[in-house]
């Protein structure tokens, strides 16, 4: 009796199991991580929290993603988005794994452009967001919250930063920005002080958890995502966005400033003979970007080559061993603001001294701000990166 | 209070206090123990046989007075030394069930042993002729968790023995244990003192017809303090009895020998007079 | 009614000093037992000796597997090379980033990778023994929570330039580690003595404050998140060189060195602390020391490599239930298993996902955890018994 009974524990471990390995398709960096904190005694209860919170959206998301229904707004055609990835389980699961950079996916180029005419915008407007969520707004949005810096130097540079009553606590560019109301954090958003605002437009991104967007939808506040996935995905934000703020034509220049500058960049380092093998290290435990990450689009933008070229999620960690055999000529540091290697302790580390990044010294600590945030600074990020790459075209 | 016939002390307990925090248990109490003698302690629950057992061996610190063995003071010997000379029969220890018997006697060789030294054949001949001397050498590689009450009683007394002592200490060593069982620990305990000159022991026991078989002389112990001492027959009194324990008992000579045997009276409260 | 034994005459027992001369036949052949006994009890010290060839074996066979594939041949030589080839040197055919990657990234990882294998297991046995607790593991006084908020203090608080050293974070988490336990001890301590209940629960409460401090750090600096979390994953990805080995070793040399005499003191205790006080143990001086020694062990383990689980819980236990209880050869046992296990799960951890990693924590829980679980259960059947 007893053996039958402990049998039955079998299709249950083979349901969990299949369970586990679904999520791992969709990303393997969540469910592994779920599992360690569950089996790691002092996991804290802040990084368990943001891992069940991930497990607990996986199939949530699946669901609202279905969702999506192809739209038209009067004046303008929506562009059908392609890839039926589901970003919001990517955002959740960047929030456990990389904060630091805020806007990160795994969508396969989910680019959702509005591509209509310079018209002003006739509303009520319904367009689709970055989530595939169907959004509609019923006039010009006056008050504008923006839940990350990406968004809000989005806003700013399309000349709406006078529209926006409030930002999180990370919005520090413009200067203008870090004056406006705080909404808290990422983890830590005041739902409370966000309503009070009475905002018509609050500006979500990657980092949003679907908790957040969930319970903010519910108290009736149109909730625009901007999650691109790559630095085409930045112009195609800016185009929508000046299509839903009705400055459509702010939008149109930004987003054609910001494609020029890539294209400079891309002529500068276009006379390279080879394109330098790239490492890019998130933290000192080798976290590091891969295909499908936006960094390594701006790696790629830059001229560069990612020595990650087959990793199973975008954010994978690199075994050492990978690191020296790949023999990187340029390392490049994602955050320059304390708490990771520095360049000179990057020098010592044993086993790297025959890598050529090191012998070269070439290992260059990038602005997070610049890399981190899918907005037109981004521009600026990859020009950080090509000038690390190329130095000699930069002069 | 005074010491014994004799006045040669082989251990001598003066004057000992001992407790547990603020509340006193043994209040002054002296007593010796001649070579060759088992002194059994008496005396109903709470009165401080247990905490006496564990004043002199040194798990309690005791609040006052000495206990000399030989002249030595047994209360200022580093816990090994102490543990050479004089060794406790403990009532009802947690045994390590894995361990066979024969690994549980050669823990009695912990005090001879220094930090980084093996056992040799020596310390296992001496856990041999222990559980000999204690009858279970044929359970010698039994697992203790299989072991009976009785056959735990008598490895746990070989345990004692391996350690060499020249004095035991037996706390309650018959509780739980059938009458066979009795006897047997007892004559184990009663053939060791006579094995060798120079041994001695304090049996702690609460059957007092056991007491009076096997103790040349027995101390009463009532609230802390000596009731009662001397040989069995002075001291198992139906008036000790009644003023140590409050309870109403017959005393009579044992058919064999003599030894004052004591019968419970069913139904018979302290009130009525004998 | 009157059928009483005479106490005296017990002719078929000898007694310790006087065997009766009618049964010295029957004890002569005992004694050679005793002798047997004594042998056997001598022949279980080869497992020491077997598992120490059997930890090589595994160092040399895991050695060879990684996510950059090197011949079994060069990883030879290049290891010949860099230890008996400075006398006798073989010929160098392989590249030196071959050379690298064995001697300076996967050789040192797998030492460092053994050495806190070792640490956790044995600290595990001391804390089984020293509590009498099959649940203990390295972490129940705090190391893991304390060397957490010493390891996140250092990553979140901007440092001045000459704290900035390498290995930092590793001191931080080792002073965290100390300090907690110490906090610990001396909260349990009421009247100059240790109950463990009193211990267990002042490293529950300290623990739990620990994990509040950590919790709170993370929060407000969640841009640091990775780098804190990637700590808290543990793993030897980048546990760089020989340095950390050389960090780690002194501890560990003094832990050992203090553990292994311990042994015959642990198998006391596992008769409860009175009876170890009458065996002549000075109890609260044993208690002190395994504590400073398991502390001094885990810290220096979960310092160098993050906090991995597991190991110091299963296994003890698995030493335990294939030879038995005795502290002597449990605690180095598991010292040796413990390394062996590491060493094992780390190499499934580097090269499952090559060139990617996957945190050690996971294999060892997922490698641990039905073992175990199997062990169990085959002991049940064979002893039926709890």
């Amino acid at each position: 009796m007893k053996k039958r009974r402990f049998w039955l524990l079998g299709p249950i471990l083979a349901l969990w199991l299949a369970l586990v390995l679904a999520a791992c398709g969709d990303n393997t960096a969540t469910s592994p991580i779920t599992t360690a904190v569950t089996t790691t005694r002092s996991a804290t209860t802040a990084v368990a929290t943001t891992a069940n919170a991930t497990t607990t959206t996986a199939p949530a998301t699946t669901a609202t993603a279905t969702t999506a229904a192809p739209t038209t707004a009067s004046a303008t055609t929506v562009a059908p988005t392609t890839a039926a990835v589901s970003s919001s389980t990517s955002a959740a699961t960047t929030a456990a794994v990389t904060t630091s950079s805020a806007a990160t996916t795994a969508a396969t180029g989910a680019t959702t452009a509005a591509t209509g005419g310079s018209t002003a915008t006739t509303y009520p407007l319904t367009l689709t967001d970055d989530n595939k969520r169907s959004v509609t707004l019923a006039k010009a949005p006056a008050r504008i919250v923006s839940l990350a810096p990406s968004n809000t130097e989005l806003l700013f540079a399309l000349g709406l930063g006078d529209r926006v009553v409030g930002v999180d606590n990370y919005s520090n560019y413009p200067a203008e920005a870090a004056k406006k109301e705080k909404i808290g954090g990422y983890s830590d958003t005041n739902i409370e002080k966000v309503v009070s605002l009475s905002p018509d437009l609050v500006l979500a991104a990657g980092i949003t958890s679907k908790e957040l967007l969930d319970s903010l939808t519910s108290r009736k506040l149109t909730v625009l995502v901007l999650n691109p996935a790559d630095l085409a995905g930045v112009a195609g934000n800016m185009k929508l966005l000046g299509q839903v703020a009705g400055v459509p034509d702010k939008g149109q220049t930004a987003a054609a400033d910001f494609q020029k500058r890539l294209e400079t960049i891309a002529a500068k380092v276009k006379d390279a003979k080879a394109k330098p093998r790239v490492f890019y290290e998130l933290d000192p435990t080798l976290f590091t970007v891969g295909p499908g990450s936006f960094i390594d689009d701006m790696i790629v933008k830059a001229g560069g080559q990612n020595i990650v070229t087959d990793a199973s999620n975008p954010y994978p960690q690199l075994n050492q061993e990978a690191v020296v055999s790949k023999d990187p000529e340029v390392i490049l540091l994602g955050d320059d603001s304390g708490g990771v290697d520095t360049p000179e302790k990057i020098l010592t580390r044993a086993g790297w001294s025959n890598i050529s990044a090191v012998k070269n010294k070439r290992i260059y600590p990038l602005n997070a701000d610049l890399v981190n945030r899918p907005g037109p600074r981004a521009a600026d990020g990859v020009e950080a990166i090509a000038k690390a790459l190329y130095p000699d075209f930069f002069k | 209070m005074t010491t014994s016939k004799d006045g040669e002390a082989f251990l001598e307990i003066r004057n000992l206090q001992a407790g547990y925090g603020s509340r006193r248990v043994l209040h002054d109490l002296s007593l010796s123990v001649a070579p060759g003698e088992m002194l059994g302690v008496i005396g109903p629950n709470g009165c401080g046989k247990s905490t006496l057992v564990k004043a002199v061996s040194g798990v309690l610190k005791p609040q006052g007075g000495e206990v000399f063995f030989e002249g030595r003071n047994l209360l200022r010997l580093k816990p090994h030394e102490r543990a050479r000379l004089l060794a406790v029969v403990v009532q009802n220890p947690s045994l390590p069930s894995a361990f066979t018997a024969a690994e549980l006697v050669l823990l009695g060789r912990t005090p001879h042993l220094g930090a980084f030294q093996q056992e040799g054949p020596h310390d296992w001949q001496i856990v041999q002729e222990a559980m000999e001397a204690s009858d279970c050498w044929e359970m010698a590689n039994r697992p203790v968790g299989e072991l009976s009450g009785g056959e735990r009683q008598r490895v746990l007394f070989a345990l004692a023995l391996a350690q060499q002592p020249r004095f035991l200490l037996l706390d309650e060593p018959t509780t739980f244990l059938d009458i066979n069982y009795q006897v047997e620990v007892m004559d184990i305990a009663a053939d060791w003192l006579r094995a060798a000159p120079g041994r001695g022991a304090i049996a702690v026991l609460h059957d007092l017809n056991l007491a009076a078989q096997y103790c040349q002389r027995l101390a009463l112990l009532s609230a802390g303090r000596v009731l009662a001492i001397g040989r069995p027959q002075e001291v198992i009194t139906a008036e000790n009895i009644r003023q140590a324990y409050g309870a109403q008992v017959l005393v009579t000579p044992h058919p064999v020998n003599q030894l004052p045997t004591t019968f419970i009276l069913p139904g018979h409260t302290p009130k009525i007079p004998r | 009614m009157l059928k009483i034994n005479n106490p005296n005459p017990k002719s078929d027992r000898a007694t310790l000093s006087h065997p009766q001369p009618a049964a010295s036949s029957r004890y002569a052949a005992r004694r050679l037992q005793s002798a047997a006994l004594f042998s056997t009890q001598r022949r279980r010290w080869s497992l020491i000796v077997l598992s120490i060839a059997g930890l090589v074996v595994v160092l040399i066979g895991c050695v060879s597997f990684g996510a950059v594939p090197v011949s079994l041949d060069a990883t030879f030589k290049i290891i010949w090379n860099h230890t008996v080839g400075l006398l006798w040197r073989l010929p160098a055919d392989y590249t030196s980033s071959q050379d690298t990657i064995i001697w300076q990234i996967r050789l040192p990882r797998l030492v460092l990778a053994s050495c806190v294998g070792a640490a956790l297991a044995g600290a595990g046995a001391l804390y089984q023994g020293l509590f009498r607790n099959p649940l203990a593991d390295p972490y129940l006084v705090g190391v893991a929570q304390g060397a957490a908020v010493g390891a996140v203090t250092l990553i979140v608080v901007p440092l001045p330039a000459f704290l900035l050293f390498t290995g930092a974070v590793q001191l931080g988490a080792f002073a965290g580690a100390v300090l907690t336990v110490a906090i610990v001890y001396n909260l349990a301590r009421v009247g100059g003595e240790v109950r463990n209940t009193t211990l267990l629960l002042a490293g529950v409460a300290i623990g739990s404050l620990g994990a509040a401090i950590t919790t709170l750090l993370t929060y407000l600096h969640n841009d640091k998140l990775a780098t804190i979390y990637g700590w808290l994953l543990g793993g030897f990805n980048t546990s760089g060189g020989w340095d950390n080995v050389g960090l780690i070793a002194p501890y560990l040399v003094v832990g050992f060195v203090m553990v292994i005499p311990f042994g015959r003191r642990l198998n006391a205790l596992q008769m409860g602390e009175e009876q170890a006080a009458q065996l002549g143990l000075n109890v609260r001086v044993v208690k002190l020391v395994m504590v400073v020694a398991a502390t001094l062990m885990a810290a220096a383990a979960v310092s160098v490599s993050g906090i991995i689980g597991f190991v110091g819980l299963v296994v003890p236990h698995l030493v335990r239930m294939l030879t038995g209880q005795d502290y002597r050869l449990l605690v180095p046992l598991s010292i040796l298993w413990g390394a062996v296990f590491m060493v094992l799960t780390d190499s499934v951890a580097r090269t499952i996902l090559a060139p990617a990693e996957l945190p050690v924590s996971i294999i060892t829980a997922f490698v641990g955890g039905p073992f175990f679980i199997y062990i169990l259960r085959r002991k049940k059947k064979v002893q039926g018994m709890e």
